[in-house]
């Protein structure tokens, strides 16, 4: 795997240093205070990188009377999520973009994400790095369900398409096709890995596994999975939101209809398409930021960092994109909680709460501008 | 302790102590309880039967009535309605006390409830007596059964929504936003206040539902429409459109849009003000808000200045009022996306205003929290595709006098108002409202219609149709 991107020749080697974090490392190796250090010296980095390479976020700096002379990472100016739906935002060179990815789009315009090479394969060494949360799998031993479309088939939605990566890592049978689940080859695959002796992993949205749930419930199937299966979430319930579950009853269903031994082999996974980096849950279900990704909650008015554990905007500064500046601030409402020892888990832990729910219509007034101009 | 919003039926507040109770969140995260409604009030609602056999004068009469109430500061339930649009919906003292004189206003304005009447119906006699017209006698009927699904963003759009079918002696079962559960029941209870056992009293009901809980009791109640009158945004229309009686009129005061045309102004200040007036009434949440100006001319710098003093201005005379997490959220996303884009910023205090000077191509979502994007053109012809039918309602425009070189282009692409900036609250006597003249929706038509006797201007003799019929002379008689 090529880790490194010597992307001018006289200028900066895209870190090993981040590579090899995402790539070869563990999620408990440090301290709190060691991924502080490793975050604020990844970060500067990546900033510097964009700031000198991508002159539409350099100017947005200068307005912020920000330059590449910053000390704190805090002074790193950030933007809305939305600006990818109006402008095709890169650093990397049209040549080097490997693909646009879009947002699955609940609503109103998707997001257009460019991403290198590079990023494409640190985002899937995130997700290599979250599954160490989950268990530790030689090839081998495991083996997965994936209640999604394989890679080639994902439209480049980009949920869909960081799910898919999973085949990357372990033995994968997908079940989705054009939008429809094959719930009884589903089970046929899960019945065929639980007979081989290897542990499973399922994977999927959480609707499709509830769907799931509701095929094995009507069919009298048994499945007894113990310890064997694990079940890992992710993208959210999206436009089946009416019918979403809380995490208290989803957990409560799982555990019954496939007959888990524990609760912690249920996880969930955050992502979003502005977002190179997928956030696993540890044991106890809580969801975990990498070391290179700085995610902090900001007051709503002011923007600045609000104290550690209430509610603010979620922000999040990714060092592992080279395709685009990772710089964002999103719709997404949320608490970070910073996590040290004696928990054996360290570090930061974000929990998203909501989305903002004000930018499309209030009252009688229409506030969504592409409303505007409809003659043209 | 919870403010308790009680529910009104057939003029009467209900206080059954085992009455199912809802808790509704505000806006500013402070917790109302209402009613829930039972089968029982359903059964209330359609056992309703007011013979109202008043004449418009008695009806004017009685509304202002009530509209010296309102009119006298020292009125408990003025005072309490004013708090409560402080304490509960955030508004400002000033916003609130503002709302409150309107409804005074509205009430007490006699001449323009008539007038009203006379504009839409075409006399001011026609819901009282037969008129003559054409070789008929013309009466317009209440339909009876008038359903209000009200919007919370604009307080006086629910009261005007009930004075228009009171003024027309229909009934009113008044569904009121869960942005607002204060307003109707104010208003209803002051007519409670004066006259308990009046029929325009005895003619309102308020109450509330939730669009998204169990709506069959509701369903019942739409059922019972004989015309409803839906406020609100996209889903609060389509809610309207799904549950009203195929047969049955639906008045739609859906989503809008609103801006301002500034056309090269001598006087800077007076141009200002107007726009700055219709960009922070209702903090921009009112579909006749402005959103968007465009400025013709060469003098842009100095006109938003002079924007930027006026809207100064109003933060202190008329404050913003309470802004929640989200809307904070979404003004600073919007500085920051506008910022990213390159475009000139100007921001208040506190976000109290933000100006945007951006090319008419602008990318950019809008808060709605006293926000604008300006835009620099020259002529008229730049601003028309962005004048939309069904979308585009008020155009303020200053100087005034260029309204009327610009009106016949606005209204053929689809303006709904033209008015001078400055008075995009207002609505005029005698003016449209959403394409509409709604009191014409408020009533039926019923003709008398004159007997074969009665010669027409075109034709001087009897109608003997048979007689026609029978000598083949029909084409004699065709003028």
């Amino acid at each position: 795997m090529n880790t490194q991107c010597i992307v001018e020749e006289y200028q900066v080697i895209a870190s090993s240093e981040i590579d090899d974090l995402i790539f070869m490392s563990n999620p408990q190796e440090w301290t709190f205070e060691e991924q502080k250090e490793i975050q604020n010296k990844l970060i500067l980095e990546a900033f510097n990188y964009h700031y000198n390479r991508n002159e539409s976020y350099r100017k947005y700096c200068i307005t912020q009377h920000v330059n590449e002379n910053i000390t704190s990472i805090d002074d790193i100016p950030v933007f809305p999520t939305s600006v990818f739906k109006y402008m095709k935002l890169h650093t990397a060179s049209e040549d080097d973009i490997e693909n646009w990815y879009t947002s699955s789009g609940t609503s109103g315009m998707k997001s257009n994400i460019a991403r290198d090479r590079l990023s494409i394969e640190r985002l899937l060494g995130s997700v290599n790095f979250g599954m160490k949360y989950v268990g530790n799998w030689f090839e081998h031993e495991m083996e997965l369900v994936n209640l999604g479309p394989d890679r080639f088939n994902t439209n480049n939605i980009w949920f869909k398409y960081v799910m898919s990566l999973v085949e990357l890592l372990y033995p994968t049978e997908f079940t989705v096709n054009n939008d429809e689940i094959d719930l009884e080859k589903t089970m046929h695959h899960l019945f065929r890995i639980y007979n081989t002796k290897k542990d499973i992993c399922l994977i999927g949205p959480p609707y499709f596994i509830y769907l799931l749930c509701q095929y094995i419930n009507a069919n009298d199937i048994e499945f007894i999975a113990g310890n064997r299966l694990h079940i890992i979430t992710g993208g959210g319930w999206k436009l089946n939101q009416s019918e979403s579950l809380s995490r208290d009853d989803f957990n409560a269903m799982l555990m019954e209809v496939f007959h888990l031994n524990n609760i912690n082999q249920i996880r969930d996974t955050f992502n979003q398409v502005e977002l190179n980096t997928c956030f696993f849950e540890d044991e106890y279900q809580r969801k975990h930021v990498p070391p290179w990704v700085y995610a902090r909650a900001l007051d709503p008015e002011t923007l600045q960092p609000v104290i550690d554990g209430e509610q603010g905007l979620l922000s999040y500064m990714d060092a592992s994109s080279t395709g685009y500046p990772a710089f964002i601030v999103t719709d997404d409402i949320g608490i970070i909680h910073h996590v040290k020892s004696p928990d054996p888990y360290p570090g930061t832990k974000v929990e998203i709460i909501r989305r903002l729910n004000t930018r499309a219509q209030k009252g009688c007034a229409i506030s969504m501008i592409n409303t505007m101009k409809v003659n043209n | 302790m919870i403010k308790y919003v009680p529910m009104i039926i057939g003029g009467v507040i209900q206080d059954d102590p085992d009455n199912e109770i809802r808790e509704l969140t505000l806006n500013n995260e402070r917790k109302v309880h209402l009613p829930i409604i039972d089968s029982s009030h359903v059964d209330k609602i359609i056992e309703i039967k007011v013979q109202n056999n008043l004449n418009l004068n008695q009806v004017v009469n009685f509304l202002y009535t009530v509209g010296q109430r309102w009119k006298s500061e020292e009125y408990s339930r003025r005072r309490t309605y004013i708090r409560d649009l402080k304490n509960f919906l955030g508004y400002s003292n000033e916003m609130a006390k503002l709302e409150a004189n309107w409804i005074a206003m509205l009430l007490c304005s006699k001449s323009a409830l008539y007038d009203i009447v006379k504009n839409d119906l075409g006399s001011l006699h026609i819901i009282d007596e037969w008129i003559p017209q054409g070789d008929c006698y013309v009466k317009a009927l209440p339909k009876g059964k008038s359903v209000h699904l009200l919007a919370g963003n604009v307080p006086l759009s629910g009261v005007t929504s009930i004075l228009r079918a009171i003024l027309t002696k229909n009934e009113c079962i008044i569904k009121t936003s869960a942005a607002d559960p204060f307003t109707a029941t104010a208003l209803i209870s002051s007519f409670i206040d004066v006259n308990a056992s009046h029929i325009i009293t005895r003619s309102m009901s308020v109450m509330y539902w939730a669009h998204s809980e169990d709506i069959s009791l509701p369903k019942i109640i739409m059922s019972q429409a004989d015309v409803v009158v839906a406020w609100g945004g996209d889903e609060a229309i389509k809610w309207a459109v799904k549950h009203t009686p195929y047969n049955i009129d639906i008045l739609k005061f859906g989503p809008k849009q609103s801006l301002s045309i500034v056309d090269n102004p001598e006087d800077m200040v007076l141009a200002a003000t107007g726009v700055a007036h219709d960009i922070c009434f209702y903090d921009q949440q009112a579909c006749f808000s402005t959103q968007n100006i465009y400025y013709i001319g060469n003098k842009l710098a100095l006109f938003i200045d002079e924007l930027e003093r006026q809207l100064t201005l109003y933060a202190k005379i008329l404050p913003k009022g309470f802004q929640n997490f989200d809307e904070k959220a979404a003004f600073s996303l919007t500085e920051k996306e506008c910022l990213f884009a390159g475009y000139d910023i100007r921001r208040g205090d506190n976000q109290s205003w933000l100006i945007i000077t951006s090319p008419l191509d602008s990318f950019g979502n809008q808060p709605l929290s006293r926000s604008v994007y300006v835009h620099h053109v020259s002529t008229l012809s730049e601003i028309l595709p962005f004048i939309n039918k069904n979308v585009t309602q008020t155009v303020s425009v200053t100087p005034w006098g260029s309204s009327f070189k610009f009106r016949d282009q606005l209204a053929e692409y689809g303006a709904e108002r033209i008015v001078e900036s400055g008075m995009n609250n207002v609505f005029r006597v005698g003016g449209a409202h959403d394409g509409m003249r709604p009191l014409q929706h408020l009533v039926n038509y019923v003709s008398q219609e004159r007997p074969s006797s009665h010669t027409t201007k075109d034709v001087a003799v009897e109608i003997e149709q048979t007689r026609y019929l029978q000598e083949d002379k029909f084409l004699v008689f065709v003028p």
